[in-house]
């Protein structure tokens, strides 16, 4: 709960006795504000500071003598790590994980610096994913939001680096991202790092299925591994921004089995695939069931008819994009009729999206062979905004017949 | 800045900094600073322990070998020919970049030069010779080419300049490495 929610609504709840003025002063004591903004400055501080001090050392580096380097190095490296230490003993969190943070930075570049004072080529990524390790081990000690981000970072050069210098895909990497950070992610679950997270796994899969030549549509199965551990997590209110991500890709893709120009391709890409594919799709499909069961939210479960096989059906593309269609219809009245069962305003709000985006690629599909253009965005716009009007009203209704 | 008191509250701040905690930290520290001195200690007792081996570069192209701080060196035994397979097992297709192999140096005069490539690492055999590990690199115009990872020589400050003019010799330069018995390379200088 935030602190500003509490400071605005809780002298209500004391003048309408809900609390009494003692209780409410406890809550607040519970919650102590203003220290966000303040929090910052110790890191940008900390930050601006360590790129200083790396810029004019930087400039002189070849002149010193070599174990002078070294002690350089080990000395920034102890200062802060030790200086981190120092201020989380006393308290002083913020300042303290700033300097960790300085810290692992300056792992790194100790890690580029020693190997260039001893001339050493690396002609892989390993020395960067050391660092990325040092990074994930961090973030399970400091449980900071900070260093799981800068590791995110870290994380996501070392695949890049090694994918673009090298043509050699990190597994190791992957690993320490899918794994290492991915477990802290389940534990302490926010929406911050939910959505850093899915993006770098994003990054992580992209360039997975580029550099070892596989089929596009592998895409899928591999955001379905992030959309299903959501599925896990304590919180369902946690999960669902995180699951947008996948979802929005997977609606892309059921979007483009609608067109004839497009379902080629995708047919294409579903005979490449092969088996493998449906089977790792129905294992995920199993992992996610269980997980919603867990939860109590087997309705969301209608998320999977996004990736159901249409194209691949052996029928003609007209019928097949046909079919998809009535997915996509088919999914947007189930998430209407959750969200309206739910009173959840959320689902009922995206429900009406999709039966929007639905009607939209119908009208596309349908019309635009034969329509003169203008008229085609002409009758398109006027149907697009009645249809909004309408559900809007409806949803409105219907939320106001049950109050929560 | 006010201080946290952090048994006033326990739920959206992580718990207090216990003493197990701040010793773990410590101890991550402190395995980040070994690395680095792990590092240095191996170049320095590979420069200490290691057998010393003069190899010559091919003439450096002006326009290619200065990338800011460093110049890239290519190697004699950086394209070596087929024949020099010397097993085990039959000669395996060197077109398939990225297989680990083993190069066997011997002196030739004061510069060393190849005498085989092997699979997997040789004895050093009879007389002086150095054993460096390479990766394959593909294979062109008859010849397989190396990396032995020995192709950066980092400038130290103020020579950019002199080793520049090395594009105008077209002998190469003589390039000091060691090779430690428990078998890493170093790039020692070059002259």
């Amino acid at each position: 709960m935030s602190r500003k929610f509490l400071e605005t609504e809780s002298p209500a709840w004391v003048a309408e006795g809900l609390i009494t003025p003692e209780q409410q002063q406890r809550l607040l004591a519970r919650y102590p504000g203003g220290e966000t903004a303040v929090a910052l400055l110790p890191l940008l501080g900390g930050l601006l500071l360590g790129l200083g001090v790396l810029s004019y050392v930087a400039a002189n580096w070849q002149g010193i003598p070599e174990a002078f380097r070294l002690l350089l190095l080990l000395l920034a490296l102890g200062g802060a790590y030790g200086g981190g230490l120092y201020f989380l003993q006393k308290g002083q969190q913020a300042l303290g994980v700033g300097l960790l943070g300085l810290g692992l930075l300056a792992f790194g570049g100790g890690i580029v610096l020693t190997g260039q004072m001893y001339h050493l080529v690396s002609y892989d990524a390993r020395a960067l994913v050391l660092w990325g390790a040092a990074g994930v081990a961090l973030t399970w000690l400091a449980q900071s939001r900070f260093i799981f981000l800068l590791t995110l970072l870290i994380l996501c050069g070392a695949q890049g680096y090694s994918t673009d210098q090298f043509e050699v895909y990190s597994y190791a990497a992957m690993a320490l991202l899918g794994l290492g950070l991915g477990a802290y992610w389940l534990r302490q679950p926010s929406r911050l790092l939910g959505w850093a997270l899915a993006l770098a796994w994003l990054a992580q899969m992209g360039l997975l299925v580029n550099t070892e030549h596989y089929p596009t549509l592998w895409l899928v199965p591999l955001m379905g591994v992030f959309y299903v551990a959501a599925d896990w997590l304590p919180r369902r209110q946690l999960a669902y921004p995180v699951q947008l991500l996948p979802l929005v890709a997977a609606l892309g893709l059921s979007l483009l089995a609608t067109s004839t120009y497009t379902l080629p391709w995708l047919r294409r890409e579903l005979v490449a695939v092969g088996s493998p594919y449906w089977l790792a799709l129905l294992g995920l499909f199993l992992a996610s069931a269980a997980g919603k069961r867990r939860q109590g939210e087997l309705s969301g479960l209608a998320d999977w008819l996004l990736v159901l096989p249409v194209a691949a059906l052996p029928v003609g593309p007209g019928v097949a994009a046909f079919g998809q269609l009535l997915v996509l219809y088919a999914y947007a009245g189930l998430v209407l009729w959750a969200g309206y069962r739910e009173q959840w305003r959320t689902k009922v709000n995206a429900g009406t999206l999709l039966f929007i985006v639905a009607t939209t690629a119908a009208y596309f599909r349908l019309t635009w062979a034969f329509l003169d253009k203008s008229l085609f965005f002409l009758l398109g716009g006027a149907l697009l905004l009645s249809l909004s009007w309408w559900l809007r009203r409806q949803g409105e209704r219907a939320l106001r017949k049950k109050p929560a | 800045m006010t201080t946290n008191q952090p048994t006033s509250h326990t739920s959206p701040a992580p718990a207090a900094w216990s003493r197990g905690r701040l010793y773990r930290l410590g101890g991550l520290a402190i395995a980040q600073v070994l690395v680095l001195l792990g590092i240095a200690a191996l170049a320095w007792a590979t420069a200490g322990q290691g057998q010393l081996v003069q190899l010559r570069t091919r003439p450096l192209d002006p326009r290619d070998a200065l990338y800011g701080d460093f110049v890239r060196l290519h190697y004699a035994i950086s394209d070596l020919p087929p024949a020099l397979w010397r097993g085990p097992g039959p000669r395996p297709d060197f077109g398939r970049t990225g297989q680990r192999v083993f190069v066997r140096v011997a002196p030739a005069g004061a510069v060393w030069a190849a005498t085989g490539i092997y699979g997997s690492r040789p004895a050093a055999g009879p007389g002086p010779a150095a054993i460096l590990p390479a990766t394959v690199d593909g294979q062109w115009a008859g010849t397989v080419h190396l990396r032995y990872g020995l192709e950066r020589f980092y400038l130290p400050e103020g020579t950019g300049r002199r080793l520049e003019a090395t594009g105008r010799d077209t002998s190469g330069r003589l390039v000091r490495i060691a090779v430690a018995p428990w078998g890493t390379v170093r790039l020692l200088g070059v002259e």
